[in-house]
């Protein structure tokens, strides 16, 4: 049953998938550390990204609505363009979310804000679904088409690209999380905001300014997530809720623990998916995933009931 | 150097401070003591700007300062060391002391650090090492040390001696001294009332929100015998 | 309807007992819609009435995350496959039955139909119920997912969407609802009646135990409350209640409807309610229920989707504060209306001399937003 072919092409799948879910985690977390929420905001953030990016370089023959009175004039772009205004349009959205996030609401109780989040998401998807009606849209990658062998393995550009992008991004975030002075703000805003504000730190001009990185990311992962499946609101989704996953196996807290969730939920799914273990339908890669969450949740909260309470709304 | 008319501020539809009008020079050690729940803490905190005023004035150096943010008054040169002394317990000795020096340039972080590590050895020892494993009265050193880091003018200090023994509460003390003898203005808020009222040049008392007393520091006692607030006379 | 509202049956406000004028607009009000609901009907298309069905049954699952939002202050993110959970097995019973024994009548398919999502939600809530908030929205999530991802995908549960599967509307005790008029009142009666079992829970000891739970864990455990329990319980009872109108919804397209309407958004889109009308006034989330079930459709003509709808929805509700859009409006009316008030006791000051000055200034210190209560009592009165 173990079959070594098999075994290879869903590690090295897992080890994509988990990069793609890594990358939106690493977004929640440093959302969360800022300001204390869950950023489902970053999923129609992603999901408002991927669509434009669509936009600009699918080729308008082979879009869902082709043939009908629906077609989509989508512009057949070059890649690099499109990614950057995806990307910008993902800050943008990031930093409008944030200017009430951390404004207005930056005192109020963190339920209300994540929900206002929620809301968020909800916004975008509604808004990107009116310019967009389309389902299932075939993207291409920025990276090509092309593949190579790896230990066997036929992986593709785009695969390796995006495992790229994450190491480049824990590489870069590490130095400036670390090594920088803004880093060191950032890190005092999430240890003790009110403290942070009374020795000088600017903590609404930063936590916009990491709000902005984060919604650039969350616009990067939806450009990289297009390609790897079909477009459609509810792909978006489907990653979004293992990014957070892997957010929470980190506590929300930890930039590494959570790139360690993601990675295990990539590898958890490429197994289960790719027939490692047999056969199993997609219904129970979904228990099996719910329950490795269910686990995850249940260590973290355990750990960290003695450090602070987490019942505080 | 900082001047206080009419300030009134608070929580919400809770009023706490009415009123207060106060001020220190250059050099001077004011303290400020009062009963719990007075509103000494909320009167530093309006004075750093985390509370806004609802009404009065700030003049700090001659500029009005009451609506402006925390970062611009520390730019300023007025820091807070704040109740429960709130050091970043995940972030390293040196990098609690960085983070209070956004606006400061790199030559005075360089003098400021030396200055902080010779008021406090006992922090260039543990210059690496996480600031939530140092022990009460090295945290407070801490507090103190990040609040000094971007050379204010006027440092405000609320309670640097909860929960300290007596010897760590008289070398905090003589570091505030030393501090006052370079020009530094220094108002401390603390609960021990006669070694304060010791050192200080002057001393405010703060009852339900108002000053109701001040003076030097012997009439103070005097003032306090009074009102007894304390019990502990 | 707006009689209804702010006198009556909106939430807290309720004054202990229903006395003298409160039960006269009590009775005024509810006359009302009786005869709104007796006439109207007969002048609209049926399409409006069928929305309006739904858009009742949608109030009851909307009552249901008030109990869990506004009790026990967790946020589910569950509510649009706990729904469906229920549409579907109720459909299947009333379909098929259990063990070949042919299909079922509605009630005992509807009982078994809306304990499912009840003891779902209970289960979910059994670990979580120790957790942050934010864990149980995370977890909530998963369960969302996990069930559009397995129960929904079998189609020989949920019937699948082919033209051929029908689901015949319902007979209770020999009388057919087999018209949209008659499954208009049947819904009706059974949102009325959810109204009023939530209203009663909410006044009775349990009810206020899983609030007091919210608002002071600590003072609830000291009583002898468990935090634990309560929470579990509001999130089974708020389980019941969707689990009620995903049954009602089982027979109402009379075949199974389409698998999108229980996907994540939509849970979000159902979320967005109850933070529209706020979680207090059962009026106000039926009319926002209704409102929102209504809006799309008749705004299609300007694209205006669900999503959006919802999103908007839930930004703007955030934005405005616990009491959410329609709690706030009250509240802003109830001010005029005591301001008003004041303004006439005011003018009455010269003749009635000092007793009522004094009354008016107790007046005027005491509006605020959170506790109309009594402004509102008096006011009455001094009609
Ligand atoms: N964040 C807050 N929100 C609401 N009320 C507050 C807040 N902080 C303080 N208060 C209230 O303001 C009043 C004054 O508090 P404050 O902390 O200024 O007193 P204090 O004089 O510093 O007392 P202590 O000696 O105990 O430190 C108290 O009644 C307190 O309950
Ligand atoms: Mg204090």
């Amino acid at each position: 049953m173990f079959q070594p072919f098999i075994v290879k092409a869903s590690f090295v799948t897992g080890i994509a998938s988990g990069a793609l879910y890594g990358i939106l985690a690493i977004a929640l977390v440093m959302s969360f550390r800022m300001s204390r929420v869950v950023a489902f905001v970053h999923g129609g953030i992603a999901l408002s990204s991927a669509f434009l990016y669509w936009y600009l370089v699918a080729n308008p023959a082979r879009t869902s609505g082709h043939g009908t009175n629906l077609a989509y004039a989508t512009k057949e772009w070059p890649k690099l363009p499109a990614v950057i205004l995806a990307i910008l349009l993902g800050a943008g959205l990031g930093i409008l979310f944030a200017s009430v996030a951390t404004g207005r609401m930056s005192k109020w109780p963190r339920i209300t804000v994540t929900t206002f989040a929620l809301g968020g998401m909800l916004l975008f998807a509604g808004i990107t679904q009116e310019i967009w009606p389309g389902a299932f849209e075939i993207v291409p990658s920025p990276f090509g088409k092309g593949r190579v062998s790896i230990w066997g393995a036929n992986v593709s550009h785009h695969q390796i690209a995006v495992v790229s992008i994450l190491v480049f991004l824990v590489i870069v975030l590490h130095l400036l999380v670390t090594k920088t002075k803004v880093g060191v703000q950032i890190r005092a805003i999430s240890d003790d905001v009110e403290a942070a504000e009374i020795v000088g730190v600017p903590v609404r001009r930063v936590s916009m300014g990491v709000w902005c990185l984060t919604g650039a990311m969350a616009g990067l992962g939806g450009i990289l997530l297009a390609p790897m499946t079909r477009l459609g609101a509810s792909v978006v989704l489907f990653v979004l809720i293992r990014s957070l996953a892997g957010a929470v196996l980190g506590g929300f807290n930890s930039l590494p623990l959570a790139l360690l969730g993601s990675m295990l939920f990539g590898q958890v799914e490429a197994h289960v998916t790719g027939g490692t273990f047999g056969k199993i339908s997609s219904g129970w890669r979904e228990v099996i995933l719910m329950a490795v969450l269910f686990t995850g949740i249940f260590i973290v909260t355990r750990r960290r009931r003695s450090q602070f309470r987490l019942t505080e709304a | 150097m900082l001047e206080v008319s009419e300030l009134s501020a608070g929580y919400g539809r809770l009023q706490v401070l009415f009123d207060i009008n106060f001020g220190v020079r250059a050099g001077e050690m004011l303290a400020i003591i009062g009963p719990n729940g007075a509103g000494k803490s909320t009167l530093l905190k309006s004075l750093i700007g985390v509370v806004t005023p609802t009404k009065g004035r700030i003049i700090f150096e001659g500029s009005r300062i009451t609506h402006e943010p925390p970062n611009m008054r520390v730019a300023r040169g007025l820091t807070l060391s704040p109740e429960g002394r709130r050091i970043f317990s995940s972030l390293s000795v040196h990098e609690n002391l960085l983070s209070g020096a956004v606006r400061t340039s790199s030559s005075v972080i360089e003098t400021q650090l030396e200055k902080i590590y010779s008021l406090f050895p006992v922090l260039a020892e543990r210059e690496k090492q996480e600031a939530g494993s140092l022990s009460g009265g090295e945290q407070q050193m801490l507090a103190i040390g990040r609040a000094l880091i971007s050379a204010p003018k006027l440092l405000l200090i609320d309670e640097p001696s909860m929960g300290l023994a007596p010897l760590v509460v008289a070398e905090l003390y003589d570091a505030l001294l030393k501090l006052t003898s370079e020009g530094i203005g220094v108002v401390v808020v603390d609960e021990r009332v006669t070694e304060v009222t010791r050192i200080s040049d002057r001393t405010c008392i703060v009852e339900k929100g108002r000053i109701v007393y001040e003076g030097e520091h012997s009439e103070a006692l005097e003032q306090l015998r009074d009102t007894a607030f304390l019990g502990t006379l | 309807m707006s009689k209804l509202t702010v006198a009556n049956i909106t939430g807290l406000r309720f004054p202990e007992k229903i006395t003298g004028q409160d039960r006269r607009h009590f009775l005024g009000g509810a006359l009302v819609v009786l005869v709104a609901i007796s006439v109207v009907p007969l002048f609209v298309a049926d399409y409006w009435i069928f929305l309006s069905t739904a858009g009742f049954i949608t109030a009851i699952t909307v009552m249901g995350l008030a109990i869990i939002i506004g009790w026990a202050g967790q946020v589910t993110l569950a509510g649009a496959a706990l729904l469906g959970t229920s549409v579907y097995i109720t459909g299947y019973l009333m379909r098929e039955g259990l063990a070949g024994s042919g299909g079922w009548p509605f009630i005992p398919a509807l009982i078994i139909g809306a304990l499912c999502p009840a003891v779902l939600s209970a289960l979910i809530a059994v670990p979580t119920a120790r957790f942050s908030g934010i864990y149980v929205m995370v977890l909530t999530m998963g369960l969302q997912v996990t069930l559009e991802r397995t129960l929904f995908t079998y189609t020989w549960i949920t019937g699948g969407v082919g033209a051929d599967v029908r689901i015949n509307r319902p007979k209770i005790f020999g009388f057919e609802f087999n018209t949209d008029h008659r499954y208009f009142y049947l819904s009706f009666s059974v949102m009325v009646i959810a109204a009023f079992v939530m209203y009663a829970l909410r006044n009775s000891r349990h009810g206020r135990a899983i609030q007091l739970v919210r608002t002071d864990r600590q003072a609830a455990a000291a009583v002898g409350i468990s935090p634990w329990l309560y929470r579990v319980v509001a999130f089974g009872i708020g389980g019941l209640f969707i689990g009620l109108a995903g049954a009602m919804t089982a027979p109402l397209y009379e075949s199974p409807p389409a698998l999108t309407q229980y996907i994540l958004f939509q849970s979000l889109f159902l979320l967005a309610i109850p933070v529209v009308a706020g979680t207090q006034s059962i009026t106000g989330l039926i009319v926002v229920s209704l409102t929102f079930q209504i809006l799309p459709p008749a705004l299609q003509s300007h694209r205006l989707s669900v999503y959006l709808l919802g999103g908007i929805g839930l930004v703007a509700g955030t934005l405005v504060g616990p009491r959410g859009i329609v709690g706030t409006t009250l509240d802003f009316l109830q001010q005029q209306r005591d301001v008003k008030s004041l303004e006439r006791a005011s003018a009455n000051e010269n003749d009635l001399g000092e007793e009522a000055t004094d009354e008016s200034k107790k007046a005027s210190s005491n509006i605020t937003p959170s506790k109309p209560a009594t402004e509102s009592a008096k006011v009455r009165k001094d009609e």
